[in-house]
């Protein structure tokens, strides 16, 4: 964190263009030291980023989201100061703290208060500021009596609200948080969470990575979504959550195929009847749209035997979560017994899901609901998220309205 | 012109940023020191008591062998005493400085992977403070030595000569320190091989025997070796109060070549340090 440089100027506060970072696999040590002996190629290499570009104005937060092994760490080691970057390049103003680990650095054997001094003369704090901050550390970990036993009687929880606090105490104009806030209690989040608000209230830039899209959303403005090394997309925190919130069901859905393929063997095999196709506001390919739009699925049916039927209706959301099901048999005690082809419409005058990406599931069942003719998956619909509604979580958008009583 | 102008201050760069650092960062290197000192015994029951109980038994041990066993005789004319402990322990405190200085700084960037690749820092001040850690605990048994020998008479406006004598010492140490951290970085084998070679090295070194036991042959390679030239310099100044003073600039020569090559290769290897940890 001490890479100080001149402040050319503007509101830039990270300028990242083009890097990249390729690490050297070796199979053994060895082929390290016959490299550079034979100069000889003897490495793997494996590119943990490439060509990331980005720019981050003072006093906004960035977050970086992806899966394990996205690039995340490396960026993030990258912007600390720890790594070094194959390609590209990237300049930073001002002083730049980075929590990497919470606890790095600290003796076991060592007491709390020993350890306030050593980490935070790590993290380039002269020892004069360091007595400055020592109450103010102790006050925010709230370590009480254990401040002088030494940090290997703490518990883990413990351990991290001193490492924060010392981290956050360095006064950077640049904070770089690696999942910092999964560990550590409740209360402790959200009062780190706090602290990490009011960096942004004075202007601080943060860059922010985790796994909790509820927190990147609360603490970030933009995000980044990084996807085996590149930038797969790069806007607004509300879009990109919501985007890679989508990618990660459709993910846990492709899991499941395979469960779902056993339950398909229930379907009676001789094909009487089957589902021809179903459309989304007359289209068969994939659709987007707003929140509380009309969505009318319509559900084309042949029947080749005179077997009495009914036809079910789910909505589901891409990980499989079934929003809503309806079958007309039970609304309205009616069952087909026709043979040859007939359609049907359902209309739902709103859908009222914040985002996300759903599907309709047709079925053709028997008059009793127990045996399944056929079954077929519409195509996708998207619901974009509605960039009012960023303070509501959840699948519904539900009517409400507060009262302050009292 | 101006390109070799460049060259050159890059490389005096290179060269004096970990002297930079020391001075930049002089309480984190306090707390690094600290930290090797107290951290290594803290929770054991001596505590500090094992940086002396360690070289005691040593000397015990060392003292028996040769002085008792073996009888080695040193002459008054040789080496300036005819007493063997002292003798030994003006060569062995010089030495333990040095081989205690670099078998803890080889091992102090690959102890310290986890700092070194979540925390920004200068990292050459993790082998300078297990070097100062090592000079420090040694150190503290020369001093006595030193006052004792000033008690029962040896003391000698000569002595001045120790202080830069000390001086290129550490610088010689120090090179070695910021050398083989680094490389074990990469080989890993370097700190296994430290032990032995050390070992090689004290043995070959004038400590346990003076010069003059050393067969005719053997004795001019001897001085090929820079830590027998100090050994011997320590002991003509203390013990004999003369120095040689083309041997004393032969070692400051070398140890500054030494500390030249190791903080250039160091700092050379420095950004390679989060990959390979």
């Amino acid at each position: 964190m001490y890479r100080e440089t001149m402040q050319a100027g503007g509101e830039v506060s990270i300028r990242v263009h083009d890097l990249g970072k390729t690490y050297k696999l070796y199979a053994k040590p060895s082929d390290r030291l016959k490299e550079v002996l034979l100069r000889r190629p003897k490495h793997l290499a494996f590119q943990s980023l490439k060509s990331v570009s980005f720019q981050v104005s003072k006093g906004e937060s960035l977050g970086i989201i992806g899966d394990n092994g996205a690039g995340k760490s490396t960026l993030l080691k990258l912007l600390a100061g720890t790594l070094t970057p194959s390609c590209g390049d990237m300049d930073i103003h001002g002083r730049v703290a980075a929590l990497l680990e919470l606890g790095a650095g600290f003796h076991q054997e060592f007491t709390g208060r020993q350890n306030i001094y050593l980490n935070a003369s790590l993290l380039g704090l002269s020892e004069a500021e360091i007595k400055a901050q020592e109450e103010a550390i102790l006050d925010f970990a709230e370590l009480g009596q254990f401040i002088d036993r030494p940090i290997k009687t703490y518990s883990s929880g413990m351990v991290v609200r001193l490492a924060f606090s010392i981290a956050t105490s360095v006064d950077p104009d640049v904070l770089v948080i690696d999942e910092a806030l999964s560990v550590g209690d409740q209360y402790f989040q959200k009062k780190s969470l706090d602290r990490m608000l009011k960096f942004r209230e004075y202007g601080k830039t943060i860059v922010f990575c985790s796994h909790s899209m509820y927190t990147v959303n609360l603490l970030c403005n933009r995000v980044i979504w990084l996807d085996q090394g590149i930038v797969r997309e790069q806007d607004i925190a509300t879009e990109v959550t919501a985007h890679y919130e989508n990618y990660l069901r459709q993910k846990e859905e492709k899991e499941n195929t395979k469960e779902e393929r056993r339950e398909d063997a229930g379907c009676i095999n001789v094909v009487t009847k089957y589902i021809e196709y179903i459309s989304l506001n007359g289209k068969y390919g994939p659709i987007s749209m707003d929140r509380n739009d009309n969505l009318d699925v319509e559900i084309c049916v042949q029947s080749l035997s005179q077997d009495p039927f009914t036809i079910a209706v789910a909505i589901e959301r891409n990980d499989g979560l079934l929003c809503h099901g309806i079958n007309i048999a039970l609304e309205r005690n009616q069952y087909f017994r026709r043979k040859g082809k007939m359609r049907v419409r359902v209309s739902y005058p709103c859908l009222p899901f914040f985002h996300g990406q759903f599907s309709v599931v047709a079925f053709v069942l028997d008059g009793y609901g127990l045996y399944c003719f056929d079954k077929k998956r519409s195509a996708v619909f998207d619901i974009n998220p509605c960039r009012d509604l960023k303070h509501e979580l959840g699948l519904l958008d539900i009517a409400h309205e507060w009262t302050l009583l009292e | 012109m101006m390109h070799a102008l460049i060259r050159a201050r890059i490389f005096i760069h290179l060269f004096l940023s970990p002297v930079n650092c020391l001075v930049r960062h002089a309480s984190l290197l306090k707390g690094f020191v600290g930290r090797e000192i107290r951290g290594r015994f803290a929770g054991s029951v001596a505590g500090i008591g094992w940086t002396l109980i360690h070289p005691l038994a040593l000397i015990g041990i060392y003292t028996f062998v040769f002085s008792i066993v073996m009888r080695i005789q040193v002459t008054q004319e040789e080496t300036g005493t005819d007493n063997f402990l002292i003798f030994f322990l003006t060569g062995l405190l010089p030495w333990l400085i040095f081989s205690d200085s670099i078998a803890r700084a080889t091992g102090s960037l690959i102890g310290n992977a986890d700092l070194i690749t979540k925390v920004v820092f200068p990292v050459e001040l993790l082998p300078t403070s297990a070097m100062i850690a090592g000079t420090v605990t040694n150190g503290i048994g020369f001093v006595l030595l030193l006052g004792y020998l000033a008690f029962t008479g040896y003391a000698n406006p000569y002595w001045v000569f120790l202080l830069p004598l000390f001086a290129a010492h550490m610088v010689f140490t120090w090179g070695v320190s910021l050398f083989l951290s680094a490389l074990c970085v990469f080989i890993r084998d370097i700190q296994e091989l430290v032990g032995l070679v050390l070992m090689v090295w004290f043995f070959s070194t004038p400590i346990i025997y003076p010069v003059s036991f050393v067969p005719e042959w053997v004795r001019d390679y001897i001085m090929y070796n820079p830590m027998a030239i100090l050994i011997l310099a320590y002991r003509n100044v203390i013990l004999q109060h003369q120095i040689y003073l083309s041997d004393c600039l032969l070692f400051c020569l070398v140890s500054f070549i030494f500390f030249a090559l190791g903080s250039w290769f160091f700092m050379r290897a420095k950004p390679a340090f989060g990959d390979v940890l």
